[in-house]
Formats: C-alpha cells, structure tokens, sequence
C-alpha cells in the first residue's frame, strides 16, 4: 500500500471510528470492572453482614428468652421453696395453737402417757420423753400427761409433713418431747438441756414462727433449719416452746429437682451468702457434710455485689465466669425467708443455637456466594464477548462508513483532476446529499463560471487585438503622413533637414512637416496638438494638412497662422488647440520669416558660435479662439547655421524624481554634440534623454527636426 | 492636485494646489465649469501651482469662452514665474485677465 493510500481519508476516517469505538469500549470496561467488582464486594460484604445481624439478633433474642427463663425459673422456685417452708410455718403455728388449747383448758382433755426413747421404736415415727437434769419428774407428771394429747398429731406432722424431719416441743417445766423416726439415737440419753438451744431461745418473747439459722444436724445428717413457736397460757406465761426440724436436704429436692436446659440448676443462698442447697451443697456419700461454699469467698466483683443486692431481697441478673465458664447468674428472693434462690446456666449453652444457626447461616452464605461467584464469571465472560462484538462491530462499521464517505472523495478527485486538464465540458455528479454534494455542485458552478470567464476573455482578448492592430494601422498611417524620405532633397545642396517623431501613445499629437512653398522656399513646420491619441491624431492631420495648403500658396507665417487658426476653430467643439511654429526659408538668401504660436522657441546656431534661445514673438496658440493676428519675425542663416526645432515633449520629459529635462539641459546637451551628421545628433539627444527619464513613464510625444544651412549653390 | 473652493463678496475663488496635467486637468475642468455656471467672478488662485500642461491650458481655454460667452469674468491670481512663462510661451498671457 503507498504513502498516499496510507493517508487516505477512508484511512483517517477508519482510524478515527476504531480508535473512538477503542476508547469507548476501554472506558466501559473499566467503569463495567469497578462496578462489577464493587458489586462483587458489596454482596459479599453485605453476605458476611447478613450473617453477623442474623447471628447478633438471633443471640440477643436467644439470650433474652434465656434470661428470661432463668429468672422465671428463679421466681418460680423460690416460690415453690416458699410454699413449702410457709407450710413448716404454718405447721408450727397450728402445734402452737393447739398446745395452748391444752394449757387453757387442761380439764377438756384426758392424760396420756409419754415414754422415754426405746430402741423398738427405732424408724417407727414416736414421741419420746426426756427430761432435764434437774426436773423434778413428779412435779411435772400432770403436765406431761396433759401434752401426751398432742403425741399423735406431733408423729403425724413428723412423718407426713414435706421437710419435717423431726417435731420437739420443749416446756419451761423442764422436758422435752421429742417425735422422729430415730429413737435409737436416744436410748443413751439421760437428760437434754433444750432451753439454751437456739431454736428455743430464739422463740422466747416471740409471738410467730422463728427460723433458727442453717446448722448442722446434731445427728449428723447434714444441714438443718428449725422453725420454733412459743406457746403461752391464757395469762401470757411462756409455757412450751414448738419446734419443727428440718433437714435442708429434703427442702432441697424442690431446688436440686430444678433443670435448666443441660447445664442449668438452681441454689439457694442464705443471708450469709452461703449456699445451703443444690448442687454445690454437696454430701459425701457417707453422710459428712463437706464446707459449705460461700459467694462471699468469691474474689468476681460482680457476684459479690449481687450477694449483696441477695442479702437485700432484690432479684437481679449478671453473667460471670466460673471456673473459667461464662454463666448466667439470676437470683431471686425468698418472701418466707432471707434467702435467694439463685438460677445458673451456662453461656455457651444459651448460646449454642445461636452458633449453629449462624454457622447454618454462614455456610448458606458461602452457598450464595459461590453462586454469586458463578454468575459473576458468566457475566465476566458475557461482558468481554459482548466488548469484542462490539469492537468488531465498530471496526467494520468504520469501514463501511469510511468507504462510503471516501468513494465520493475519489469521485471528485478524479471530477477536478479533468477539469485541470482543461475539459470543462463535464460534470460531477455526486449524490451524497452532504457537504461533499455541496463541494461537487460549486465545482460545477466554477467550471461553468471559469467556462464562460475563458469565452468572455477570448473575445476581449480578440476586441482587444483588433483595436491594437488598428491602432498600429493609424501609427503607421500617421508616420507616413510626416515626411521620412529625408534624401526627398538631394539635389539641394544648399540645406540638410532631418527629423523624428517618437509618439507617447500608439499615435501622437505632435508633428513636424518640411516641404518646398516653391522653388527657392523651404517651409519647416513643428506643432504639438494638446491631448494624446486618436483625437489628437486626427486634429494634426487636419492642423498639418491646413498648414501645408496655405503655406504653399505663398502665404506669410502670420497669414498661414491666422487662417489655420480660424479653420481650426470651426466645429472645434472638443476645443483641442495646437502649438506651431512655422519657418519659411529662403534658400537663396538664407532670410528666414517665421512666426511662433504658442510653441517653444528653437534653439538657433550660428556658425562655430554655441547654440542659443531664437528670440520669437510669442502669438497665441491656433485652433483657441478666432480671428487672432499673429505677428512674425526674419533671421538670416549663414553658411553652417543650424536650427533646431522641438516640442515640449524634449523639454517637460520627467525622470523619477519628477525634475524636467528643462531647457536648460537641452542648451547644454546640444552645445556639447558633434553636429557632424543631423541624424546622428537626433539619435544622441534621444538616447541623452532615455538616459535622464530612467524607468519613469513618459506620457507626451517627443519631436525633433533639425535644419542645416548650407549655402552652397 | 487639490482644489479648495472659497466664496469671497460674491466671488467664487478656486484655490489650486499641485500639478495641472492630463491626469488632474478633468478635475478642474469639471469644478472650473460648474463655477462659472453659477458665480459671476471666478478667482484661479494659481499660488501653489507649479505645472501645468497643454491639457491644463485646454480647460483654461475653456473656462475663458465660456465665460466671455455669458459675460462674467475669469481671473487668475498669483500666478508663480514658471507658470507665468508657459502661459506666455502659448500666448496665454494674451486672452487672460491677471489680477
């Protein structure tokens, strides 16, 4: 392929659609790539979003609906817990009530007997009488057979009550009366000193049902608590004193039977923190109660000071961690007595469902992911193919598009290469309804316009070289009409006549003229006819052929002046006007009689002297107004005498410095010539003159004639 | 050439400045006429001439028929010496008025 084709315009126009369709399909795929990938991260992000609230919400939720079981758990044990130790209570106060009724009505009843502890009995729920040290046992007998009433509903509450493990009424008479199941326990017993224990201490003064603190069974069956009413008699003398005992172990199956998901259990913490039923209230197998643990002896601050807001009797919740487990803590009071019931489950626990819904949730995440990651490769793929398509697409379109534009191009190129051959005849015709139409129909229009333009300058140029050839027609009829046979005169030996007449334009104003008047007159005429051209053409002739006649009919230079003048000025209407000077020469004599209207004075020399200005009348021009005399003068020429006439247009020739060849100069000029030959001086003063104008236009006629006297016959 | 035309006491004065030749001598033909077909007394102030060719010389021969044919007058003033010679030279000096 050549350079030329290389920077064809089909080529330009191709490279310029490739290359937008390049960068346009560039930039959408970067802008297609960011929003691609952004996308990409975004569902990704929003994925690992979606997972993350999923697994915080579902956390929150579980956790609150655990907490909230763990302290409903809470409240509805210890509510449990109360019900039964209301009912220990309540069991206290109608032993109590009874009692009395036996002290304020001693007659109402019979006497029953109570015996001391029998081995027989042991497992056998029995009341068994003990006495302290120093009772006086006869002093007492009516009193003891009195409460002997009361045995039997004693053992009944022992045995059926729930917690109840023992029932003691101790009096203020000095015995006990002591109803359980373990009379063996007994049997060494000789006597108990009851009123120092602190169930019966606490009870004197009171006028309810008293709680002893948690003690531990003087049996050794672990734990215990004992709840004591007073008994008075109808004069408010403290009589006896109730006693129920429990053993927390049996309260404890309410708390320990507690189950909270796996892990979960319940507690009960005393007003010294300690714990004192569940699972940490622990029992060897054997029976031996191991220490008690105590929240106190927790070194977490938030335990401590929940046992705290515990000992208080409110509720509350916190998460800690025990033994290195993350549990939550709900506690909860007791309204019976100032214990807690405390709830725990672990957190991990709770929690479980949470992970693995999240873990559920995670994995269908990860599923939607790579199913995201598959259409986003399809897409990927979808996106290049889709791109290359396109770039083809644009690659041929450029082509089709750039051929199309460019085949009407060609067209034209090939239209204007005719029309600069020259054959303006054809037309371009290109339809393309573009700019390109438009450029085809002005190139018509120009080959049209250029067409008619050559015509029209042919016939100009035709017009114009006819004239030309006429006008040279008319210089060649105006020069043969001045005379330019010089040798006409030959065989006069008394005169030499030259002359020359150089025309500004094609044909001139000026003329000289020489011919004989007679046999022995010569007339010289020199006249400059104002204006240039054909007019002045024409009114010289007429002016020269004027002249001639009336000079060759004898007349004086006035007379012929006179009479020309007045011809002239007949139908004159362009009022052109003529300079003349007019010279009649008697060639005998040398007398020559001339009259000057209106032209320059010749330039006269006589023999060997210099040449000077002849002096002339000066007489109004011809041809300006009429009936003008003209006056004229005589000189007598001696042997060598030259006269020299001119027109203005030697004179007033201009050089480029508009300065005149002036008189002045002619004076000099022709003092300085060899006058040898007349023609030569002619050509001299000519060439002197060419010289001075330089390149400056000349606009007048330059007219010589020179005249040498001879004398010789 | 310029021509500056002055109304004086009811006399039209052309004021010419430059050469009078073929190329300029249309202008002050045309101007010279018109003056004289309007104002009795026309002044040539020839002050800044200082040429003045045959064709110039036609248009003044013509100013002065025209006006010796309506009887109005044409005057040339200040006329320099080179002027003054082509003018006799021609027989000028004859048919016109100086003042």
């Amino acid at each position: 392929m050549s350079d030329k084709m290389k920077k064809s315009i089909r080529n330009k126009l191709m490279s310029m659609s490739v290359t937008v369709a390049f960068i346009a399909i560039v930039l959408l795929s970067i802008v297609s790539w960011k929003g691609f990938t952004d996308m990409k991260n975004s569902s990704e992000i929003m994925s690992e979003n979606l997972v993350n609230v999923a697994t915080e919400n579902s956390q929150k939720i579980i956790t609150e609906q655990a907490i909230d079981e763990l302290n409903s758990i809470a409240k509805s044990t210890s509510s449990t817990v109360d019900a039964r130790i209301q009912a220990i209570m309540d069991e206290a106060t109608i032993l109590a009530k009874t009692i009395e009724d036996l002290y304020a009505n001693p007659d109402d009843y019979g006497q029953k007997e109570i015996f001391p502890p029998d081995a027989k009995n042991t497992n056998i729920f029995t009341s068994q009488l003990v006495y302290s040290e120093h009772t006086d046992k006869n002093e007492v007998q009516d009193e003891v057979l009195l409460l002997g009433n009361v045995t039997s509903m004693m053992n009944n509450t022992c045995e059926f009550l729930p917690g109840a493990s023992s029932v003691h009424v101790g009096t203020e008479s000095g015995f006990i009366i002591m109803s359980d199941e373990r009379s063996d326990l007994k049997i060494d017993l000789d006597y108990i000193e009851y009123t120092t224990r602190s169930w019966y201490t606490l009870s004197v003064g009171q006028n309810s049902s008293t709680w002893t603190e948690v003690f531990e069974d003087a049996y050794g069956r672990g734990l215990a608590i004992t709840c004591s009413h007073p008994i008075y008699d109808p004069l408010g003398e403290l009589k006896a004193v109730v006693a129920i005992g429990c053993q927390l172990s049996e309260i404890s199956s309410i708390i320990t039977d507690v189950a909270i998901g796996q892990t979960g259990h319940a507690i009960v913490v005393d007003n010294y923190g300690d714990v004192i039923m569940g699972k940490q209230f622990l029992q060897s197998e054997d029976g031996i109660v191991e220490e008690k643990d105590n929240f106190f002896n927790s070194a977490d601050e938030q335990l401590l000071e929940a046992t705290h807001n515990m000992i208080e009797g409110n509720s509350g919740i916190i998460m800690l961690d025990i033994n290195g487990e993350s549990v939550f803590l709900s506690y909860h009071p007791l309204a019976s007595m100032p214990w807690s019931v405390v709830t725990l489950i672990s957190v991990d626990e709770v929690l479980e469902p949470v992970m693995k819904g999240k873990e559920q949730t995670s994995n269908l995440a990860i599923l939607a992911q790579q199913e995201a990651d598959k259409i986003s490769s399809s897409t990927l793929i979808a996106m290049i193919a889709g791109m290359t398509a396109s770039a083809v697409a644009a690659l041929l379109v450029g082509l089709l598009y750039s051929n199309k534009l460019a085949s009407p191009i060609r067209k034209l190129e090939a239209g204007v290469r005719e029309i600069a051959k020259g054959k303006l005849e054809g037309r371009l015709e290109i339809k393309t309804g573009d700019e390109i139409e438009n450029l085809a129909e002005a190139f018509n229009i120009m080959t049209t316009d250029l067409k008619n333009h050559i015509l029209e300058l042919t016939n100009i140029t035709a017009e114009k070289e006819k004239i030309g050839a006429e006008l040279n027609v008319a210089t060649q009829i105006q020069s043969s009409m001045l005379p330019s046979d010089f040798d006409t005169f030959k065989e006069y030996s008394e005169f030499d006549i030259h002359a020359s007449m150089i025309p500004a334009k094609e044909v001139g104003g000026d003329f000289y003229d020489f011919f004989l008047v007679d046999d022995r007159h010569l007339g010289v005429v020199i006249a400059d006819v104002s204006g240039k051209g054909v007019p002045a053409a024409l009114f010289m002739v007429i002016a020269k052929t004027l002249i001639k006649n009336h000079a060759q009919k004898g007349e004086s230079p006035s007379d012929i002046l006179a009479h020309t003048n007045n011809q002239l000025n007949q139908n004159n209407d362009a009022l052109m006007f003529v300079t003349a000077w007019i010279g009649i020469l008697n060639i005998d004599t040398g007398e020559m009689i001339y009259s000057n209207a209106g032209h320059n004075p010749p330039l006269i020399k006589h023999n060997n002297g210099d040449f000077e200005y002849l002096q002339c009348d000066t007489n109004f021009i011809i041809a300006g107004l009429e009936d003008i005399e003209y006056t004229q003068s005589s000189i007598n020429l001696k042997q060598g005498d030259i006269l020299y006439l001119y027109t203005d247009g030697v004179t007033e020739a201009t050089n480029s410095n508009k300065e005149l060849y002036s008189e002045e100069r002619l004076l000099e000029k022709m003092n300085n010539l060899d006058t040898y030959s007349l023609k030569t001086m002619i050509e001299n003063i000519k060439n002197d003159i060419d010289v001075f104008v330089g390149d400056a236009p000349q606009h007048d006629d330059i007219t010589m004639l020179i005249l040498r006297f001879r004398c010789e016959k | 050439m310029t021509i500056e035309t002055i109304q004086n006491e009811g006399a039209t004065i052309l004021a010419i400045a430059g050469r009078i030749d073929s190329n300029t001598s249309e202008k002050l033909q045309e101007v010279l006429l018109s003056a004289i077909d309007v104002s009795n007394e026309v002044v040539l102030d020839f002050s800044n001439v200082d040429y003045i060719s045959s064709a110039g010389l036609r248009v003044l021969l013509m100013g002065q028929k025209k006006s010796n044919s309506k009887n109005s007058t044409m005057d040339l003033t200040n006329v320099s010496e080179i002027v003054m010679q082509v003018l006799e030279t021609v027989g000028f000096s004859k048919i016109l008025s100086f003042k």
